[in-house]
């Protein structure tokens, strides 16, 4: 074989799908659940293990990590950054912009 | 060329590479970065998704008691069933096992097209009840600003649903390839890239699911 790389075995795909598919119906189940402020936390949690599992297993970046990795970390960061400093700044904002909304809505 | 490569390999060799084993890595580095730009192109939607739903709380939560997370919960396997198969056609294509691989990737196939089906189904429902975006929103019942649920609704699975689109046709083109005997465990480079693709679409959905059906 030229192009050395890593063979996934059919057992870790298998296990690797029925891992997502139970925390799917996982997700599905606690959807009832009220969890208060932390329903988000909890959803985006649950996916993101799953998230996890099709980089690593289906993704192979278990094997052949480094510079692959490296540039979905990278591109993780400032998707995290780019969000809460948008929300951040939405939030500093909001009073000002509710007072506008209100201002033409009622005129 | 290393030793051992088959005629495919040496064919499809561009001659800016070393060899097989250099075209991969190049390739497949590639295709991280453009996947890369895809995360960030897609996060400017799950941006004005965290701003409108921070803003508009009760919107959000009208809005999404009008899915279906049934027919939200079956496209979710249907996208994961593809993602197992697309990875285990690349595990086919590594091997040299080319029936299987014809297999995996005809059902990948088969997979996209029944999640695009199950949409269609759900954007026809919508439509008939008037849940769109922007001034088509024509529900009465409905708090203030709920055509705002929609707008990103459709902004976000649309753009999802534009990407299924273009992985069955680059997924046809590999079934078409792989009929004519192109892959084999010396050239698989295409398969490989296109099941990276193909998973960053299912990871979308993974985000896309939890947040607009079920919060």
């Amino acid at each position: 074989m030229s192009p050395r790389a890593h063979v996934a075995s059919v057992r870790s795909l298998v296990l690797t799908w029925g891992a997502l598919m139970t925390l799917t119906a996982l997700t599905v189940a606690l959807a009832d659940v009220p969890f208060g402020r932390f329903d988000v936390a909890v959803a985006l949690g649950i996916a993101s293990v799953k998230a996890a599992l099709v980089g690593l297993s289906f993704m192979h970046l278990r094997h052949e990590g480094g510079m692959h990795a490296l540039a979905l970390l990278l591109a993780l960061f400032f998707v995290f950054a780019f969000v809460s400093i948008t929300l951040l700044d939405h939030a500093e904002y909001r009073p000002d912009v509710e007072e506008r909304v209100e201002d033409l809505r009622y005129r | 060329m290393s030793r051992g490569a088959g005629a495919a390999a040496e064919r499809f060799l561009a001659h800016h590479f070393e060899d097989g084993e250099h075209q991969l890595a190049a390739g497949k580095l590639g295709t991280w970065i453009f996947l890369v730009t895809e995360v960030l192109f897609f996060s400017g939607l799950f941006c004005a998704f965290a701003v409108f739903r921070s803003a508009h709380p009760e919107v959000f939560a009208w809005g999404a008691a009008q899915l279906d997370p049934a027919l939200g919960a079956v496209n979710t396997g249907v996208l994961l069933v593809s993602s197992l198969t697309m990875a285990w056609a690349v595990r086919c294509a590594q091997l040299g096992q080319t029936r299987g691989l014809r297999i995996c990737l005809a059902v990948t196939l088969l997979c996209a097209g029944a999640f695009l089906a199950i949409k269609s189904v759900e954007y026809a429902h919508k439509w008939h009840d008037g849940l769109l975006p922007g001034r088509y929103f024509a529900e009465a019942d409905a708090p203030l600003d709920a055509h705002l649920f929609f707008g990103i609704y459709f902004g976000m699975t649309g753009l999802h649903g534009v990407h299924v689109l273009a992985g069955i046709a680059v997924i046809a083109w590999l079934l078409r390839r792989a009929i004519r005997g192109d892959f084999g465990p010396d050239y698989y480079g295409p398969v490989d890239f296109v099941a990276l693709y193909w998973h960053l679409v299912d990871l979308v959905w993974i985000y896309l699911f939890p947040l607009l059906y079920l919060l």
